[in-house]
């Protein structure tokens, strides 16, 4: 009932995209492609990836819905190269089989009862912003040397990455003309932690565009593309909010 | 509790559910039956305590309150968007049961009445179980301390189970938290039912919280709706006694043959149950009153009101008020830190 080859590099980006976020996770497999939706234990950042079937090298599915272990999969895709071909079957019951050239591993799947895909929270986000993937990765890896929690702020001219330390400051700043897009309703500011975002910038470093939503004090949404568009990650952060009340 | 409202129990087949799996969702909850819920275990049961809900130092209730409080804390834990429902005035067919009821605790307040006067405390605790009553006052005060906790609450159109029913099939709740299975005749597509007692233990079996999906329960037992509440108004309900002698299993049998209660009652050659049509209404096209999705969320707690409102005027104590706190802050809903992605 599941037939699935794809190269290294794809399966490699699904499974680090999830990793990111959760250990486990339940794989959705439809006649029309992958779908897996996650969200942290503590709820502060979720995802939401999808890959249409075009972007695997064979795909026979009949719907499908398997529990994963993202450390299995990794130590399999580690062991090839980007342009190596992996497959995966599974029968529906038993195990889940997967192949790399020789090599043969087979895993027990996980629970899938306990692995229910999270709600996308419902947000309204006034301002947005698309920029290079390069290019934000860097600047939450130079905020990092500094903290562990970023600020963000937007106003209709600029977008701005600031980290304060106790002895040192970063500041990234990005005016109109540098970015591909910007729109914002009202000037926004909002703190989001690192510990989440540095690893999310492995993924979309190499990504021309990545687009950015958020509010103030209000959650941040992440969005990309991959595989010429056949693959599609949502990101959502919850923010840090200093002030009582909430 | 598991015979509440129509007993469809032995037609469910119903999946577990943990209070994890909830998270970030809405989940509407019938505040009647939770407010008994509390005045009926949280009491006085000191040697000669009297068996009512517990008192502030002024003698006013607070059971309800600490109830309400602890149970709303939990579920904002759990990263849940509780959403509760208070009743509204009755349908008219319901006045039958409703006159029962009191009759039933008229007598029940003469008897407690009774063992006061004889000393039988044991007796009028147990007594006084039977006659709560969760007064206006005290719904008015429940709905001010869900204001402070930021929790949204509704005012029912009519009856809680069918507006909280009304407002899962609108898509403004995910789930319907009752123990009454009326919900499922109301037509709420997924009923959660011991939501709170999971994993505690009664009669000495462990609860679980259970999940009942409408549409798979109707494929199940193979009834349209219209079937499912024609089987509820013979089983029994509210609103009507029901056909003598008839059960769950009997009447889905009867129902699979005979396709409508009327060609049921005409096989039995039994009178069609009075108004009908009315009964089959109230289930079909509750009243329910308009609900906005967006005022469906959580706001920020008012952590000043709630200690004027339960500590300085109800005497609540310190550890109590700490732990609560403690909690909302655990929930990132209070004091700032890392939020969570359900709380907006």
């Amino acid at each position: 009932m599941l037939n699935v080859k794809a190269r290294q590099e794809l399966l490699s980006r699904i499974v680090d995209t999830i990793s990111i976020v959760v250990e486990e996770a339940r794989f959705d497999f439809s006649e029309d492609g992958l779908s897996v939706r996650v969200v942290d234990p503590s709820h502060v950042a979720m995802v939401k990836l999808d890959v249409d079937a075009v972007a695997f090298e064979t795909w026979e599915v009949e719907e499908a819905k398997v529990g994963l272990e993202m450390k299995k999969m990794k130590e399999l895709i580690s062991l090839g190269a980007a342009d190596e071909i992996i497959s995966m079957t599974y029968d529906g019951k038993g195990d889940v089989l997967m192949n790399l050239g020789k090599i043969d591993r087979s895993s027990r799947p996980l629970d899938n009862t306990t692995l229910n895909p999270p709600n996308l929270p419902n947000l309204d986000l006034p301002c947005t912003v698309t920029l290079g993937g390069a290019e934000l990765s860097q600047a939450f890896r130079a905020a990092r040397q500094v903290g562990d929690l970023v600020t963000l702020s937007i106003d209709p001219e600029q977008f701005t990455i600031h980290v304060s330390g106790p002895n040192d400051a970063v500041t990234v700043a990005f005016g109109q003309d540098e970015l591909q897009a910007i729109t914002c309703a009202a000037p926004a500011k909002s703190q989001y932690s690192l510990t989440y975002l540095v690893p999310l910038g492995k993924i979309f470093g190499g990504i021309d565009s990545v687009t950015i939503a958020f509010g103030e004090n209000f959650p941040l949404a992440m969005d990309f593309n991959f595989s010429d568009g056949s693959g599609s990650v949502k990101y959502f952060l919850a923010p840090r909010v200093e002030n009582e009340g909430y | 509790m598991d015979s509440m409202g129509c007993n469809l129990k032995d037609l469910a087949t119903p999946e577990r559910v943990r209070l994890p799996d909830l998270a970030g969702q809405r989940v509407g909850i019938d505040a009647f039956l939770t407010a008994f819920q509390f005045l009926t275990t949280m009491r006085d049961r000191s040697p000669e305590g009297d068996g009512m809900p517990l008192r502030a130092p002024d003698g006013r209730y607070v059971a309800h309150l600490m109830g309400f409080l602890q149970r709303t804390v939990s579920l904002l834990e759990a990263s849940i968007i509780p959403v509760f429902v208070f009743d509204g005035p009755s349908p008219a067919l319901k006045e039958a049961e409703l006159a029962a009821r009191r009759a039933r605790r008229v007598e029940a307040e003469e008897q407690y009445a009774a063992a006061r006067s004889a000393g039988d405390h044991r007796l009028a605790q147990k007594l006084a179980a039977r006659i709560m009553h969760y007064s206006p006052e005290m719904v008015e005060e429940t709905k001010t301390m869900l204001d402070m906790l930021g929790v949204p609450w509704v005012a029912a159109a009519a009856e809680g189970e069918g507006q909280a029913a009304v407002m899962a099939k609108r898509g403004h709740l995910d789930v319907v938290a009752t123990q009454d299975w009326d919900a499922l005749l109301y037509g709420s597509p997924v009923l959660v039912r011991h939501l709170m007692a999971d994993g505690s233990k009664a009669y000495g079996k462990v609860i679980h919280a259970e999940r009942i999906d409408l549409a798979a329960m109707r494929e199940a037992i193979g009834l349209s709706q219209d079937q499912l509440v024609d089987l509820g108004i013979m089983i029994g309900t509210d609103f009507h006694p029901g056909v003598r002698g008839v059960g769950p299993k009997t009447g889905l049998n009867l129902l699979l043959k005979h396709g409508t209660l009327e060609g049921v009652c005409a096989a039995k050659q039994v009178e069609v149950p009075d108004n009908l049509d009315e009964i089959r209404a109230i289930f079909n096209h509750h009243p329910a009153s308009d609900t906005d999705p967006a005022s469906l969320s959580l706001g920020p707690v008012d952590a000043t009101g709630l200690t004027r409102f339960l500590q300085d005027e109800r005497g609540f104590s310190q550890r109590r008020m700490d732990d609560a706190f403690d909690r909302l802050k655990n929930a990132g809903r209070l004091g700032g830190g890392q939020t969570s992605l359900f709380s907006f």
